[in-house]
Order: C-alpha cells, then structure tokens, then sequence
C-alpha cells in the first residue's frame, strides 16, 4: 500500500486501524475501493501528528510500500464504500454529539436560574434570556428527538439513508445557536478557557465555539444539505 | 423514539389521501373561501360517513375510539388537502370539551349529532364574557372575538368568568347561536376565513346551559385545548409537507431551474429537515397524551415550533416559485393564508415558548 491520509482520528491511540483504500481504477470517485484493517505498527507506517482546534490529536498517515497479508481484506474486494456507508455509526455519533452539548446547556441553565451579576434578579428572569433560552430547549429536544430517529432507522437499516443527515445537519446549527446565545449572555466571559480564574462553566462555552467550527466529521452542512435534497427528495445530482 | 406508522396508521392515511384527492381539489378550496362561510356541506357529510368527525371519540357517542396519534395522521392529509370547514374547531376543540366537561346527558344530547355531522359547536372565550345568576339560571352577557366558524354553528360553548362576587373559576357554558341577543359580526380575515365577534345581550339561560357544573370548566377547557392543539400542529405538518412536495416538484422538472439548482436544493432540504423535527415533535405530544404521560411541555414545544415550520414553508415556497405564486391563480397562496391561520390559533410561538417556560 502507497499513499498519505489526513484526519486519521485516535491513530496515536489505535492499535489497529481500518482502511479504506483504492483497489481498482474506477469512474466515479470512492468506488472502487476495498476496506481493509491493519495493525498500526506495520513497517512504513508513517503517523505525523495534526493537532485539532477542539484539542483532540489527529494525524497525517502515510504509508510507503506497507506490505499486509491478504487477509486483512474485510469482507469482498472493491465493496468497501458499501460497507463503510451502512454501518451504524453516524447516528450513534450524532447522539453522543448531542448529549456533550447538552449537558453544557442544562449546566448553562441552572447557571442562569443560580446567578444574578448585576446583583439583582437571575440571568433567567431577565424576558430575553428567558425566551432565548426556551428557544434553545426546544431546539435541543428537536435535536434529540432526530438523532435518536437516525440510531432507530440506521438500526433497522431502514429509510433512505437521508434521515442521519437531518440530524447531524440541525445538530451543527444548534449547537452553534446555543454557543453564540451563550456568549450574548455572558459576554466576554463566554471567551475564557477553562483554567482561567474567573471562567464561568467550566470553560465549556469557549469549548463549544471551537468545536462548531468543526464541520467536517460528517460532511458538512452543505453536504448533507446535498443529500437531503438528492437522496432524500430525489432532486437531480448536480454536477459542481 | 420511532414513531413510524403503523398498518392501521397506514391505511387511515392511504385512504384519507386517496379520498380528497377526488373529493376536495383546490377548486372546492377556493370555491369554499369565496362562499364565505368556508364550509362544504357535502364533503362534510361525507367526511362524516367515513368516520373522521368523531375519529378520537368513544366508541358509545358514535365515535371510532381511536388515539390521539391516528387522528394526528389525519390531520395531516386534511391539511395537506387544505380541507375547509369546522373540523379542529368543532369536531376535535369543542367535542372534547363536551366530552371532558359534559355532564352524561349532554354528552348523549351533543356528541352522536356531532359525529354524525348533524351538529356543529364553536367554542368563544375572552376576558369579557361574563356569567351571573339570577334566579332559576344565569345571565350571559359581554362579547368574544375570533370566534371560528360561528356563521355555521349550532351551538357556542362560551367560557365565561364570573361577574364580581359570583363563583371562583370558569364556567362553560351553551347557548343556541339562534338565541335572541346572539349577535354576530364577520371579521375580514385572511383567506376569507370565517371568524366572527359574537356579542351576548344579557341572555337569560337555564341551569342545564351550563356544561358539566359553575365554575368547572377551566380543566375540560384545557384538555380539550391540549387536544385540539397537536392536531393542528398535525394539520400544518401536513400542510408544510404538500408545500415541499410541489417546490420539489417544480425545481426539478426543469423550467426556471433548468437542470438543478444547488441554492433551490439547499432550501427544499431545510425544509426537510424542519419538517422532520415538526413531525417528531407533534407526535411526542400525541403519543405523551395517548399515554396520560405529563405533556403540557410537549405540545408547548410542538406548536412552538409549528409556527416557525409554517413561516420556513411560505417563504421558501415563494421564494421557489417566484412571481408566479404571487398571483391569485397559483395554489400556493391558499398554503401561506392558511399558515397564517394555524399559526394564530390556540397560541403562536412566542406564547408558547412562555408556556415552556412557565412549565
């Protein structure tokens, strides 16, 4: 095996890693491609680290004349987009998404219930804050109540394959909603990272700005916008 | 949290969507507007026969016994097929009051002319009304406004405070809408949609006008309205769902998008997506009421969210549709004036972020 690969998540971590790779020439792009799960240590394995924004260590990976026994081939050769695209995954993360953030907004809720800075009422009496943060709940449940979809539909390999999309497209909007709502109440606060002296939630806030700007883990808006529309409501695909 | 259809829910919606789509085409739509009092006696009986007034009613009063949730399903073809007439007001809104506030002999008395599509009830609230005894009954007076489809109404459930000193809570109470002293005034309204002012002259009425007992009235009122509420956030997922079937259909067929639009795409998309959420969510609702699971936050959230559902449809679909659907002609006017009915009755979103948040 020859070729370089970027965003190889936990690699640093992975004994193991499952890899996609191009088996055959093909006309359309990620056909043609087989799957493949090889022991990270093997000769000409090359992990170069690629720090994320959110913290987390991914890497570039590069591999120079990797040998690795035939049967490291996952199941037929050439069918591993097929395999990849129905496994159960995107759902279970969007769900685990949607529980990191929202223990974030509970915890950011009773902050606004417990805390009074101008001395007067709680934040959460204040009529804007209180609409805002209504709007918020009934986006989060909007958001669990996609996602949990997706786990069900996924697990029954039933749907189009589309309903995934809906979820991880609402989710990157909400969290994203609640982050910049969060700072219109905190203010400059909502920039402190956890550590700092006067951070409120821990610095959760400053961390949930940064991981908005994480798009790409299951394509990105636009690309599930793509999907809905031509997978989901059969408009024509689009040549770009 | 699937809440995929069952077989039964399944044939209810084949069934109701093949039925309306010989029975009510838009032309009865608009034929039903320009009448004025946005009703068709026929499809009403019709819709009678097949069941659907009394759908959510027990099975003693002449009704189908069903849940709340196979009403849901409903309603969404109804509103798909922007079906006029009284349904949410009388055949859902005002049966269940009657049915959680009446006494036993009311119910008998109302309920099986309801669902045989014989009688028709409207239901008036506001701070104005007024109830106080007198002897051997009650003086009704004071006047309500946006009273839905009282040109047509048999009868007025009207939910009326106590004059001062009187009794502690609301009472509901019935009167025939051929009383003398019942006066109507049409409201102009969107669509031409038939709410009236219904002024009450000091009506002298027996004690049997009073549904269930003086002063009880406030907990029917408020399932009943609970009720009545998911329904018609089921009525405008149904609505939002044809909406999003026509743009598709219109940006894909070539015409104005030529071979695609990704920009087109990208809405029809969010609407999908708003359309999913507004699915889940009503039938949260539907499924916490079927249960007797606490849900006062549930249908809060899910006609909170209704509302912005119906603005995202109407603006995409015009957006989509460009200038044609600006004209009187097009179909897709007669789905954003009915949005904006929906989105009005029983409480917009910003009233019921409020009620998420009292509760």
């Amino acid at each position: 095996m020859n070729g370089t690969q970027t965003f190889t998540g936990n690699a640093f971590h992975a004994d193991y890693m499952f890899l996609l790779a191009s088996t055959e020439s093909h006309p359309e792009k990620n056909w043609g491609v087989s799957l493949f799960v090889i022991d990270t240590k093997t000769p000409g394995i090359n992990l170069q680290p690629n720090p994320l924004i959110n913290g987390e260590m991914s890497t570039h990976t590069s591999f120079d004349n990797v040998r690795t026994p035939g049967s490291c081939l996952i199941g037929v050769e050439n069918r591993g987009r097929v395999y990849t695209m129905t496994n159960p995954h995107n759902a279970i993360s969007e769900l685990g998404r949607y529980g990191a953030v929202r223990r974030v907004f509970d915890d950011f809720t009773d902050f606004c219930n417990d805390s009074a800075p101008d001395g007067g009422q709680p934040l959460a009496e204040h009529p804007l804050v209180r609409h805002q943060l209504a709007q918020r709940r009934l986006g989060m449940e909007t958001w669990k109540l996609l996602s949990w979809q997706g786990v069900s539909i996924e697990g029954h390999l039933s749907g189009n394959g589309t309903e995934v999309a809906w979820a991880c497209l609402f989710g990157s909007q909400e969290r994203l909603r609640f982050a910049e709502m969060a700072m219109e109440v905190l203010g400059p606060y909502a920039t402190l990272r956890n550590g700092s002296h006067l951070v409120p939630l821990l610095g959760n806030i400053e961390g949930i700005h940064r991981e908005t700007l994480n798009r790409q883990s299951s394509g990105t808006a636009d690309i599930q916008r793509d999907n809905i529309a031509q997978m989901g409501l059969g408009m024509p695909r689009l040549s770009y | 949290m699937n809440f995929s259809l069952t077989s039964g829910q399944e044939i209810l919606r084949t069934t109701a969507r093949e039925f309306l789509s010989e029975e009510c085409p838009t032309s009865l739509v608009r034929s039903a507007e320009e009448s004025g009092d946005g009703h068709v006696a026929e499809l009403w009986q019709n819709m009678a026969r097949l069941g659907w007034l009394g759908i959510a009613m027990p099975e003693r009063y002449g009704g189908a016994g069903r849940s709340l949730t196979d009403q849901a399903v409903l309603f969404e073809e109804l509103g798909r097929a922007l079906v006029p007439g009284p349904m949410i007001t009388s055949s859902v809104l005002s049966a269940h009051i009657v049915l959680y506030g009446g006494t036993e002999q009311q119910k008998q008395n109302l309920l099986p002319g309801m669902i045989q599509g014989n009688l028709i009830l409207t239901l008036a609230r506001g701070e104005r009304l007024e109830t106080s005894s007198q002897s051997g009954g009650l003086i009704l007076g004071g006047e309500s406004s946006f009273v839905r489809h009282a040109g047509i109404a048999n009868h007025i459930i009207c939910a009326t405070r106590p004059a001062i000193g009187a009794w502690p809570d609301t009472t509901l109470v019935l009167v025939d809408s051929q009383t003398d002293g019942v006066i109507m005034t049409a409201m102009e309204s969107i669509a031409n949609y038939p709410q009236y002012t219904v002024e009450f002259d000091d009506i002298s009425l027996s004690n049997t006008a009073v549904l269930g007992g003086i002063a009880e009235g406030r907990v029917a009122l408020e399932m009943a309205i609970q009720q009545a509420t998911v329904v018609q956030c089921a009525e405008t997922i149904g609505r939002c769902k044809k909406v999003l079937e026509m743009v598709v259909e219109y940006a894909s067929s070539g015409g104005r998008f030529g071979r695609g639009s990704q920009s087109v795409q990208h809405r029809c998309a969010d609407l999908k997506m708003a359309l999913e959420g507004g699915r889940l969510l009503t039938y949260q609702a539907a499924s916490r009421l079927d249960q007797g699971s606490p849900a006062s936050e549930a249908i809060a959230m899910a006609k909170a969210q209704s509302g912005t559902l119906s603005r995202l449809a109407t603006e995409t679909g015009h957006s989509i549709f460009g200038a044609a659907s600006f004209t009187v002609e097009h179909d897709m006017q007669l789905y954003s004036a009915r949005a904006k009915i929906a989105e009005a009755n029983l409480g917009d979103t910003e009233y019921h972020l409020d009620q998420m948040i009292a509760g």
